[in-house]
């Protein structure tokens, strides 16, 4: 799975398998110095992939499925090709999971990263659903603060 | 004592007998923080107590999901993070950490020099793709140089994962 700057300012994804390569790139997205929100997803049902840098979004079919793997490295700023340059830039924060997400989640941790939050765990308000002295009672005890 | 907690609004003595006139005292051992209630909001989050890392009055929530997400979070530095490994993974990075390098409102973002080879790596991930459905990136970059002309070259590689084993 890569996720690269193609060309002077188009965002790529592709994926691998084997020799055969699956991907999808946006129309003219970079602005130089200026931040960008991308996201990519593939849904395994349906193979569909889907790329989106900013408010431009493209999809595509791939023609195999992609496997359950393990894979030895996850690099940001550079590639595995050793022929190719590194990067120059910056990265608020990456969030990559083996789950399609909705656009709801998708949209939720993009908030946090702008907003510099933990995109993996947050402190929420004890709900009053439940009875008021039962989460006041747990609740109370929780008294250090998020990390 | 009762083997396991039992989670209660009121508590209700019944006195059975007593010897000339009825008088007791009593009280209740509680059980602090260390359990969740298996139909409370914080299913997900503090099932123990050294979990509960929340200010008073919340508790600690990762989405169903967040135990197989592989995050550079944050602010926290140049370093990858899992639910289950938040300071301990193994990483190898030479990118730096700005804590004013991200947009307004953040707290900070991760440098990439390429005069020195900047890089992030997190080691090895499993992705169960297929099993769990499909995967999702996201991710909030900036570009500071102009692409080069070649097609095809690649400036920013947000996520590298070559494949090892299937």
């Amino acid at each position: 799975m890569i996720i690269y700057r193609y060309g002077d300012n188009q965002m790529l994804l592709s994926l691998r398998n084997g020799i055969t390569q699956c991907y999808i790139f946006t129309e003219a997205v970079i602005v130089q110095n200026t931040w960008l929100t991308v996201m990519a997803t593939y849904a395994s049902s349906s193979r569909n992939i889907k790329l989106r840098a900013g408010n431009v979004t493209v999809s595509g079919t791939c023609s195999f499925a992609v496997t359950d793997r393990v894979f030895s490295k996850t690099y940001i700023g550079r590639s595995n090709w050793a022929g190719d340059t590194y990067s120059k830039g910056s990265i608020v924060c990456l969030y990559a999971v083996d789950a399609l997400l909705s656009e709801a989640e998708i949209s939720d941790i993009s908030d946090k990263m702008y907003r510099g939050e933990d995109t993996l765990q947050s402190c929420q308000t004890c709900s009053r659903l439940f009875l008021p002295s039962f989460n006041e009672w747990r609740c109370l005890r929780c008294l250090s603060f998020c990390r | 004592m009762f083997p396991a907690p039992i989670y209660a609004r009121y508590i209700r003595i019944v006195v059975l007998e007593w010897n000339d006139w009825i008088c007791m005292r009593a009280a209740l051992i509680v059980k602090s923080c260390s359990t969740c209630f298996s139909n409370a909001v914080s299913l997900q989050g503090s099932t123990a107590s050294s979990a509960c890392e929340c200010w008073a009055g919340a508790y600690k929530y990762s989405s169903a999901f967040g135990n197989r997400a592989i995050v550079l979070v944050p602010g926290r530095g140049a370093q990858f993070s899992t639910l289950a490994n938040r300071n301990q993974r193994l990483f190898a990075a030479t990118a730096i950490f700005n804590s004013t390098a991200g947009p307004p409102g953040s707290k900070g973002a991760v440098t990439f020099d390429r005069v020195f080879s900047q890089y992030l790596d997190s080691g090895t991930h499993t992705f169960n793709v297929a099993t769990n459905g499909g995967f999702t990136i996201v991710s909030v970059v900036k570009f500071s140089v102009p692409g080069e002309a070649a097609m095809g070259e690649r400036k920013l590689i947000l996520a590298r994962v070559p494949k090892t084993t299937m």
